[in-house]
């Protein structure tokens, strides 16, 4: 099986992250943060050395501002329902995932808040004026999609952290963390959305939510959080303010055990690799007739998520054959994202979306190729 | 030793103040506290009170606040000011 759809989650994993978690529900069990005994004390201090993993990745001082989520999804939720009042503006691109869009749809219907989106062009880029304009002293969030799900296309995180205001800047880096350098200190992120299944090499049923100090943020949930029991209030602190419930320390074992795989290799390689192989499918795949490529060509503008089609067909076809002739598996039609989709014209057949990882090689590239150019002779 | 024992208000401040203290060859330990001193998290770390003061400045150098001390005598936790 040749395994192409590393952003909806990356495969394989690591050994290593396999290795975690077996050794954690064989020998430890506990639940983190909950009681004093050693196989507790051993699970808190695992997911403490994951949060500040991800402190360090994320160029973030405070370790505790990180929480942990089920993924992107739910830290997207987190961070719209906190802050966003009856009333509020709101200023996003067109490319966002519908983690994104739909929280914000639902809240333009039931909380009357405003939502503006950035004029975008086919690649998703953005205009520099066109956030100035729009970005204004009533601008509560902005919103935006760091790397496209749809197309690859990386956005210019200075472009927000430049124009935003006295807005929240939330960035969603569902896509990207793991693969690409981010520091929320220089661009000026107050809130980062990731997921820990992706880029990271965990497991799926992680991510987080970075929160800048200071915030006005309400939590998702309410509940149980191993201190100030004796209160029926929320703990006013991070990162127990945020974390009702028990975590996911299985989980966050896998996901711990993989940050040390990404630190050790390094974000500068781990980069690398990717526009490698992005630069080499490109190559490869222009070469070949009836091929529509989606996003930007340059490897260092996006990273190796690629939405194709081949002209005449339906995408859905040919995922299907890629799948039971060739054992290729891509995603095909609309990726959570339709506004992204009419903004690249690919609305409403979508498109096959090929996404590699830090295990695809070149070989890889060459067996797709060749069995996307026998598809289109047949 | 005299054993005293530091109070903080989350168990991420507890395992923050350990490895702070384990880089820095202090010695500590993690330990539950009895409900009644405990209005925090439930935990605490227990050291030796001749290291107080180098406590009371690695918490405040590195932004973990020290809700509560204590001076562990005869099994009593007596508070400190």
């Amino acid at each position: 099986m040749l395994y192409l759809d590393n952003s909806a989650t990356s495969f394989p994993k690591p050994p290593c992250v396999i290795e975690a978690i077996g050794d954690y529900l064989k020998h430890t069990g506990a639940s983190a943060g909950r009681a004093g005994y050693k196989s507790a004390l051993k699970a808190a201090k695992m997911v403490f050395s994951c949060r500040e993993k991800l402190a360090r990745l994320f160029n973030i001082k405070d370790s505790s501002r990180v929480v942990f989520t089920s993924g992107a999804t739910e830290s997207l939720n987190t961070a719209i329902f906190g802050i966003l009042e009856e009333g509020d503006e709101v200023v996003t691109t067109a490319m966002e995932h519908n983690s994104v869009m739909r929280p914000l749809r639902y809240l333009e219907g039931t909380k009357s808040i405003k939502i503006k989106f950035l004029k975008t062009d086919k690649y998703g880029g953005v205009e520099e004026r066109d956030m100035e304009e729009k970005i204004t002293e009533k601008t509560k969030l902005v919103i935006v999609n760091h790397v496209s799900n749809v197309t690859g296309s990386i956005v210019p995180l200075e472009y927000f952290r430049d124009a935003k205001k006295n807005a929240f800047l939330l960035v969603d880096v569902a896509q990207s963390a793991g693969i690409y350098p981010l520091d929320v200190e220089k661009y000026s992120i107050d809130l980062l959305a990731f997921t820990g299944h992706k880029g990271l090499m965990g497991v799926t049923g992680t991510g987080g939510l970075y929160v800048r100090e200071n915030i006005p943020i309400k939590p998702l949930k309410f509940g149980g959080t191993g201190s100030i029991s004796e209160k029926e209030e929320q703990p006013d602190f991070f990162p127990d303010r945020m974390e009702s419930g028990t975590l996911n320390t299985t989980g966050i074992a896998g996901l711990n055990s993989s940050l040390d795989f990404i630190l050790n290799k390094g974000i500068e390689h781990i980069l690398s690799h990717e526009r490698k192989l992005s630069e080499y499918f490109m190559e490869k795949i222009n070469t070949v007739d009836g091929i529509i490529l989606y996003g930007p060509q340059e490897s260092e503008k996006r990273l190796a998520v690629f939405s194709i089609n081949i002209k005449g067909r339906d995408p859905a076809e040919t995922g299907f054959i890629l799948d039971r002739t060739y054992d290729i598996c891509v995603r095909v039609g609309l990726h959570c994202a339709p506004s992204a989709h009419k903004t690249t014209g690919t609305y409403p057949k979508g498109t096959i979306r090929i996404s590699f990882g830090y295990f695809n090689s070149f070989d890889d590239i060459d067996f797709l190729v060749t069995s996307i150019k026998e598809i289109i002779k047949t | 030793m005299k054993k005293c024992v530091a109070l903080f208000k989350s168990i991420h401040e507890v395992l923050k103040i350990e490895e702070i203290l384990q880089k820095e060859n202090i010695y500590c330990d993690i330990i539950p506290l009895p409900r009644d001193i405990s209005k925090s998290c439930g935990m605490g770390i227990v050291f030796n009170c001749n290291d107080h003061k180098e406590i009371k400045d690695k918490s405040g150098e590195n932004s973990v606040e020290i809700q509560h001390l204590y001076r562990l005598q005869e099994g009593q936790f007596q508070i400190m000011t």
